[in-house]
């Protein structure tokens, strides 16, 4: 992939929702939330083919399908589209493209590997990326002792860190996380602060990504 | 002209306000409730109640430019997202001034009961101490009144609001007429255990919150499902959605107009009295005028401040009711923000069901009942806390990737985390004030309001001792590590904003008599936080409520003497 090559790969993403033509719709706002769609039904389509493809492989190596629902049955892939398109400011989408870009740039100069889309070969090759990108920056703050995924979004975040916590929202506050990973509880009736705990159980789901325990 | 008149007008619907309009019309009186924004129906407007997360707009997360363009206040709120926002004040059509280099967040409700939905609920009395405390160290102005002559209102309101706590015994923070307590979790039993061993001048007790843990006068108890703040349509909180304003309603003597703009209240020289409310129709623009035999100013500190200095007339050139000059200075609020965090390794074997929408309180122990030598500060402080068992969005920032990852996530962090927040007593200092900028009127016309106010030395050096006590608090607690900070956020974040028309026996330096009736103007009351003559640290709505109704029952009985 050369410069050119690359700046087309991107250039979409750079658009950013101006062009992005779906626009998110606000007009559920008017009607009472919990009746509304699913966020994740509304249309992105900020993402070429490729980058899509390339997002649905890496959400699926950092939350992978397991003896529960992985991130792609929770559609985490489309969450991080929706949130490229009209969540992040263009600096963000900026890192964000350039990210993805050069993680196409290292399959594409892969050559001989001439990986398929799913093919076992691609998961080992990205998964060695991610992990040589998660070194590149390990001092990001976003690492930091004490940060947390919340209701915010860490501007200065790189990419690998952006990736990670849009997957972990986009899985874990989805309906497929929130109701067969977690347990999840809307209407608990009553409160006790020391319920044993099982080796095994999982949280609680959550309202909000920035609520406490 | 005159388009109607009521036996009383009351003007903002919020927490003092929907007690005003239950009180009077309760007592018999015809009353029109006015609030500047739209109307939120009880349940029907809380659209964004039970909303399960992945019907959120980006799952919850905040969205940005959006908050950023219209929300940029009440963002700071942290309650706020997609599901509530149109509860809250949109910045951007109602703007204020101050100094960027002095920072003021006045966080509003955009709604008819205002605040009262979004509030955290915490429900505190004053005690003698605080009550005295002006007139002991000499800051600010005497109270009018003292504790005994609001304790009968705060057994009267909490009665009726239904208050879950804990009795105490504690001078500093007395007991009320309490629903069953809370639970704490494991984890705070064995702090709160380990902390009151250790450091006996201390108390830990659940929080005091208008919230039900019983049914209670047709309202269900709370079901646990977590975020108040989006409304709450089995009425589990007191709002004035779920329990003033039925009351109100139930005697067919309110007639509640929302979208209506108080510009100003005109003075009738002759009579002697407030004699007209100049009303814009927030949606058609339209002047309205209304008349009425008393006033209750309850639009909040600094909304009923403009109200009054926007009202000036010959007979009061510096705004109404201020002969004596006080309107608009001394505005205080509490200090606030998170004091310290600590991690603990016990009760790892217990976990929760349940979202309590409360959590611990430490009572002021710092100069209680006297001054401690150690202390570089005057007044005190007490610490509201909550405790968290860690999950996924606690999890998330470790390395690594799949499976791994994804079970240890899925899981509860193998800690438990407690974090106090301090809330400290300010100081009543008159360069902190509130004042009108006729240079810049908003979209009605009505000249805006410029807040400058600032921390001072003793609320800096009271926020210091707090990190200081802190840390001991966590050590003889048995954390394995903690940290501290003693910054505060800045003024109004507490959004406990108070002083600003403040009650006292000389007309000549307070602005309301001891029933919360001006001193100038016999049927214009204001019972909101403006009245407030000191700040205490302890949250002061239950106060409001309490002068509220006990000013009611003032205005009503002197009323009927046919003495307004």
């Amino acid at each position: 992939m050369n410069r050119r090559q690359f700046l087309e790969f991107t250039s979409l993403i750079l658009a950013g929702s101006s062009l992005a033509g779906n626009t998110y719709s606000t007009e559920h706002q008017q009607q009472l939330f919990a009746l509304g769609k699913n966020f994740i039904e509304q249309p992105a389509n900020i993402f070429s083919d490729s980058q899509r493809q390339l997002v649905r492989n890496l959400v699926d190596i950092i939350i992978p399908r397991t003896d529960t629902p992985g991130a792609l049955d929770a559609k985490a892939d489309h969450f991080i589209e929706l949130t490229v398109a009209h969540y992040m400011t263009a600096e963000e989408r900026k890192t964000f493209a350039a990210g993805l870009g050069e993680l196409q740039a290292v399959i594409d100069s892969a050559g001989d590997l001439a990986i398929e889309a799913e093919s076992k070969a691609l998961t080992v090759l990205l998964t060695e990326q991610l992990n040589n990108l998660e070194e590149r920056h390990s001092d990001a703050a976003w690492y930091q002792l004490g940060n947390r995924v919340g209701n915010g979004f860490d501007s200065t975040a790189p990419f690998i860190c952006q990736l990670k916590e849009l997957t972990v929202v986009g899985f874990f506050m989805s309906e497929v996380g929130a109701t067969q990973v977690l347990r999840h509880n809307p209407m608990p009736g009553i409160f006790d602060g020391e319920t044993p705990l099982a080796t095994d159980q999982p949280s609680w789901s959550r309202n909000r990504p920035g609520d406490l325990s | 002209m005159i388009d109607k008149s009521y036996d009383a007008i009351v003007i903002g619907s919020g927490i003092t306000g929907g007690w005003a309009a239950k009180e009077l019309t309760e007592k018999g009186l015809n009353v029109l409730l006015l609030d500047r924004s739209p109307d939120v129906k009880h349940g029907i407007d809380y659209k964004g109640e039970h909303v399960p997360s992945w019907k959120l707009p980006f799952y919850g997360k905040d969205e940005r430019q959006l908050n950023q363009r219209d929300y940029f206040i009440s963002q700071h709120s942290g309650v706020m997202d997609a599901s509530n926002r149109h509860l809250f004040n949109n910045d951007r059509k109602n703007p204020y001034q101050y100094d960027p280099k002095k920072p003021f967040q006045w966080i509003r409700g955009g709604g008819v009961g205002g605040r009262s939905l979004l509030w955290y609920r915490q429900c505190y009395r004053f005690s003698e101490a605080d009550f005295k405390a002006n007139s002991d160290d000499g800051h600010g102005s005497r109270w009018p009144i003292g504790y005994s002559d609001l304790a009968p209102w705060y057994d009267y309101v909490e009665d009726f609001i239904g208050v879950s706590g804990q009795a105490e015994g504690l001078e500093q923070l007395p007991d009320g007429k309490f629903l069953p307590p809370m639970k704490m979790y494991g984890i705070e039993k064995t702090v709160k255990q380990r902390i009151e061993k250790k450091i006996p001048e201390i108390t830990m007790t659940i929080g005091r919150t208008a919230v039900l843990t019983e049914n209670h006068r047709g309202r269900a108890a709370c079901h646990y499902c977590g975020p108040c703040e989006r409304g709450c349509s089995t009425g589990s909180y007191f709002s004035t959605q779920s329990s003033t304003l039925p009351a109100a309603r139930a005697t067919n003597r309110l007639t509640l107009r929302p979208d209506s703009v108080v510009e100003r209240l005109e003075y009738d020289p002759e009579t002697r009295r407030v004699s007209i409310i100049h009303v814009i129709d927030a949606k058609s623009g339209e002047r309205l005028e209304f008349s009425s035999k008393i006033v209750f100013l309850c639009a909040s500190t600094i909304a009923s401040t403009q109200i009054l200095l926007n009202s000036s007339s010959e007979h009061f050139p510096n705004g109404m009711a201020n002969s004596s000059g006080v309107l608009g200075k001394y505005l205080m609020d509490h200090t606030t923000g998170i004091i310290g965090s600590a991690v603990f390794l016990d009760n790892l074997d217990s976990y929760y069901y349940g979202n309590r929408p409360n959590g611990f309180y430490i009572p002021r122990f710092r100069n209680n009942q006297k001054q401690d030598s150690d202390a570089e500060f005057i007044r005190g402080y007490g610490f509201q806390g909550n405790s968290l068992r860690p999950h996924w969005a606690d999890l998330a920032n470790q390395k690594g990737f799949g499976k791994t990852y994804k079970d240890a996530l899925t899981k509860p962090g193998n800690y438990w985390a407690v974090g106090i927040a301090g809330f400290g007593e300010c100081l009543p200092h008159q360069e902190n004030r509130v004042t009108l900028d006729a240079t810049k009127p908003d979209r009605f016309g009505i000249p805006q309001v410029r807040v400058d106010m600032e921390f001072r030395d003793n609320e800096l050096k009271a926020r210091a001792d707090m990190a200081v006590q802190a840390e001991k608090i966590f050590r003889a607690a048995g954390a394995v590590f903690y940290q501290t900070n003693s910054e505060t956020n800045p003024p109004g974040a507490g959004v406990h904003e108070m002083g600003t028309a403040r009650m006292g026996d000389n007309p000549e330096e307070s602005v309301l008599n001891k029933w919360n009736q001006t001193h100038d103007i016999a049927n214009l009351f204001v019972t909101d936080g403006s009245c407030m003559v000191s700040s205490s640290c302890v949250n002061p709505s239950l106060t409001y409520m309490a002068l509220t109704a006990r000013a009611c029952d003032y205005a009503v009985s002197q009323l009927k003497k046919g003495l307004i």
